[in-house]
């Protein structure tokens, strides 16, 4: 037992670190602040190259990583992007911090250190930590350091928040940011001052991990997150002694579950990593506290009056006319690709076609909904697995495994979609993060699903007489079922369906007051954005022939958001021209030396943030700004 | 006739009891009032009305028909209407769009098939309703703009006219007076009468004495969950009790 906790508790207290600083930024700022993950890494990396390469005194290489640099990123970010999106709505705030989750660390990699784990990190103490104790019962110095490290901070914010003249303005600000501004606090400072404290806890929290894993490789910080999150639920994102609290119940959860789950099957093997995940949904649906709040909830509602989103509409019949001479001219470049393109980029064609099918299930649910969903590319998995399992056992045709696997992830988003009945806003974004996690260790490591990071193959079976095994039959194919998800979503979105969801985006309690079903309009809103992922999935498995575990991730739900948000999370073309972006770019940077390998992630992570000014997308605001100037020309060459 | 009927509702919030015994009944064509002291049970009242809270005993009937278990949605669908206190509009749609969504989702709950169809933006019978609110309401200019654009007296107009075009038997305005400049009440009060004259009912919570002078037929005097009163506004809102309930909420 000992043993366990020995090994759990160090864990835990990380845990613990990143969900305070998320809790303290969100209850101060308002934002959830993901890239506590990129920051964490940052900070362990100045710490490696000082410490470790350099050879820096303990104190100073500290000093340097964990608060100069950790501070000064949060101070940065508060002040440059934050601060501006206290009011903005909850999709905006979110996709920044994806977009620096996703950019910082890619940033770190092609600037200057490139990929690959860095092994044997410098510890806070001995390198490599001394041993105390003997056989099971031993801890070394580096997971002392972390529990030392830990109960200072600790008490260090607890002694600040409890006895200190800034500490009584925060609490203030947490509490009701709008009656500390009454009284005079100025919240904005406090909240600056906050984002230092906190990322200054992240960066500690991040020199403290690597030498637990051994290693500074970017996925533990990605995890890290995951159960700082967890920790932070557990707290309702407002106590930080119940965040810490359960941190360490995580922590030491992880290793007693090793310890008394029999190990072998793949199952359990998925369970481990699976409990933060089981806790934070378990937490988010059990609260009572968090459930049905929406965005009214938001710490910062009502502090200044939130800025006018959404575009303004153009005149429908514009607007039909540049959507349909975009569709027009889409089928066009499509037409002249299959002629002339040489057969690798039609293959690389086919894969932007099959991604565009994806991001389209985003423009149902965020675009039309205004829900955020972080499991999307677990439904793209579930198509594709569906579609391989399908024609390797059965030999079912392309097209049949198409449809079977919208269908089979249309059946798993009405799982997906009971978190949406009892929780909203930023809260339901998390829930989905958890149901996609699940998703990833539990069900696609198994033989029957995605087989792991083996992956299974996607055969290509004839249909009739008709091959699709070259490239070009199939870049048609693919084509075709583009055009009609696209109708799909075009006419749904247009119709009866769109309105409803229009309104529910705008306020659930007056859709119900009008008679619409609100319960109904999201499971309907989740089951067919999740069956228009499994399609575009399926479609992208069967392109590439072959698909694993590591092609369907949490990380890819985080990528792909934040990649249809910069191109467009409203519209059709949005979510073509993601696809495009998605699969093109990469292979432009492709003839970079491989160090630059991270060079695609840097752009979008960094990407995302014209998603504040744009939150129609890039695209569409493109067009716009076309069909705008055209109508000038026009009415002008009109009046001349 | 009477279109809705609330018998015997009593709700107790831990130790307080929000509402004892109220009942309450409005006609066809009824504009009725209720006033009260803040803190006497009017938004109870009004949320075990629409479905928001379930009362602990007693029954809600709209045209005949035990609702009082119903959830808001399928209320709405039988014929009940409301506004909000809090402005709630569809922020992102039009003004137009607010009120086309309220005059399809009322009768018409069978959208995805037909959206795959044959999907159509706005169908004659809605359009002329919707045009029909929008000049009753003084709307016509705003249509095409956007809800969350509107200052607060057009936007109150707006959550009526929305309410409106389910067609409602009855419709439940909560506080509809509150930030209006006087032309934007002005036109409020000739909007409610003129919807009493098309046939609708209304309940209409309000501070405002003058205006349910203006336009109620009967008023309830809600004081501490109970009615206290209830009559024609001139007898009524003028009346000892009621003078004593809100002297006694004022002191309080």
């Amino acid at each position: 037992m000992t043993r366990y906790l020995i090994s759990g508790v160090p864990f835990g207290c990380i845990y613990a670190l990143v969900g305070l600083g998320l809790v303290i930024t969100y209850r101060s700022s308002g934002v959830f602040n993901l890239a506590f993950g990129a920051q964490a890494y940052l900070s362990a990396a100045v710490f490696y190259e000082t410490r470790g390469t350099h050879r820096w005194p303990l104190w100073a290489a500290t000093l340097t990583s964990v608060v100069i640099v950790g501070g000064a990123v949060g101070y940065i970010l508060e002040r440059v992007l934050f601060r501006r999106l206290r009011t903005a709505p909850m999709v905006v705030r979110l996709v920044s911090s994806l977009g620096l989750l996703v950019g910082i660390p890619a940033l770190i990699q092609a600037a200057w250190l490139g990929v690959g784990t860095r092994l044997a990190p410098p510890a806070l103490g001995p390198t490599p930590p001394d041993v105390i104790g003997t056989g099971t019962d031993r801890i070394d110095t580096a997971q002392l350091a972390v529990v030392a490290a830990t109960v200072l901070i600790t008490v260090a914010i607890g002694f600040m928040f409890r006895y200190t003249p800034l500490g009584l303005r925060m609490r203030a600000v947490v509490e009701s940011p709008r009656l500390a501004e009454l009284v005079g606090v100025d919240s904005a400072r406090v909240s600056s001052l906050a984002w230092i404290v906190s990322s200054v806890v992240a960066g500690l929290a991040g020199v403290l991990l690597a030498p637990l894993y051994r290693s500074v490789d970017v996925f533990n910080f990605d995890t890290l997150v995951v159960a700082a999150i967890a920790a932070a639920a557990i707290g309702r994102l407002t106590s930080l002694s119940l965040t810490v609290a359960g941190g360490l119940v995580l922590g030491i959860g992880q290793e007693l579950i090793t310890a008394y789950l029999p190990l072998g099957s793949q199952f359990v093997k998925g369970l481990r990593p699976s409990l933060p995940f089981l806790l934070l949904l378990i937490a988010l649906l059990a609260w009572p506290s968090l459930a049905r709040r929406g965005s009214g909830a938001d710490p910062l509602a009502g502090v200044d009056p939130p800025t006018a989103t959404g575009p303004i509409a153009l005149p429908a019949r514009i607007q039909s006319l540049s959507s349909s001479s975009q569709a027009g001219a889409a089928l066009a470049v499509a037409v002249v690709m299959a002629l002339v393109l040489p057969s690798y980029w039609l293959y690389v064609g086919t894969e932007a076609v099959a991604m565009g099918v994806v991001f389209l299930s985003f423009t149902v649910l965020v675009g039309m909904s205004g829900q955020v969903s972080l499991c999307q590319a677990e439904f793209a998995g579930i198509g594709a697995f569906t579609a391989g399992q399908l024609a390797s056992h059965y030999n079912l045709s392309v097209v049949a495994g198409l449809i079977a696997g919208g269908v089979v992830a249309g059946l798993v988003g009405v799982v997906a979609a009971v978190p949406s009945l009892r929780v909203g806003g930023i809260y339901l974004a998390l829930a989905t993060f958890a149901f996609g996690l699940l998703v990833d260790n539990l069900v696609f490591p198994q033989s029957w699903a995605g087989n792991g990071t083996t992956g299974i193959v996607v055969p290509r079976p004839l249909i009739g007489p008709v091959s699709f095994n070259a490239n070009r039959p199939f870049f048609a194919l693919s084509v075709l079922v583009l055009a009609l998800a696209a109708l799909l979503v075009s006419r749904l979105k247009r119709g009866t369906i769109g309105l409803y969801l229009g309104a529910l985006r705008g306020s659930e309690v007056a859709a119900e007051s009008i008679g619409i079903d609100v319960r109904r309009a999201k499971v309907v809103a989740f089951t067919l954005s999740a069956g228009v992922a499994g399609l575009g999935g399926a479609l992208l498995g069967t392109t590439l022939g072959a698909v694993s575990a590591s092609n369907f991730t949490f990380f890819q739900s985080l990528f792909w958001l934040v990649v249809v948000a910069i191109t467009g999370v409203r519209t059709v073309g949005g979510a073509v021209a993601a696809g495009v972006a998605i699969t093109v770019v990469p292979e432009f940077l492709a003839t970079l030396p491989s160090r630059y390998s991270t060079v695609a992630a840097v752009l979008f992570g960094f990407g995302a943030l014209s998603y504040i000014r744009h939150q129609e997308g890039l695209v569409p605001w493109a067009s716009r700004a076309i069909v705008d100037r055209a109508r000038r020309v026009w009415s002008g060459g009109g009046a001349g | 006739m009477t279109v809705l009927e609330a018998t015997s509702l009593t709700k107790r919030f831990g130790g307080i009891l929000a509402l004892s015994d109220v009942s309450l009944r409005i006609d066809e064509s009824e504009l009725v009032a209720v006033i009260g002291p803040n803190g006497a049970g009017k938004t109870t009242l009004f949320d075990c009305l629409l479905g928001t809270t379930r009362p602990d005993s007693g029954s809600v009937l709209l045209d005949g028909r035990d609702i009082t278990n119903l959830p808001v949605h399928r209320r709405a669908r039988l014929g009940m209407a409301r506004t909000f206190q809090r402005v709630e509009l569809f922020s992102e749609l039009t003004v137009r769009q607010n009120l086309i969504v309220a005059a399809r989702a009322r009768r018409q709950h069978r959208g995805l098939v037909r959206d795959l169809i044959a999907p159509t933006a706005e169908r004659p019978e809605e359009q002329a309703r919707v045009n029909s609110l929008l000049s009753l309401l003084g709307l016509d200019e705003d249509a095409d703009r956007q809800a969350q654009v509107l200052s607060l007296g057009r936007a109150r107009l707006v959550e009526l006219a929305r309410a409106l075009a389910t067609d409602p038997s009855v419709v439940l305005a909560d506080e509809p007076s509150s930030g209006l400049d006087d032309a934007d009440r002005h036109t409020l009060v000739q909007a409610l009468t003129s919807v009493r004259a098309g046939g609708t009912s209304v309940l209409l919570v309000e501070h405002d004495l003058d205006l349910v002078r203006a336009v109620a037929d009967r008023v309830y005097v809600l004081s501490a969950g109970l009615v206290l009163t209830e009559g024609h506004p001139a007898t009524t809102l003028d009346s000892a009790a009621v003078e004593a309930a809100y002297r006694a909420g004022v002191d309080r």
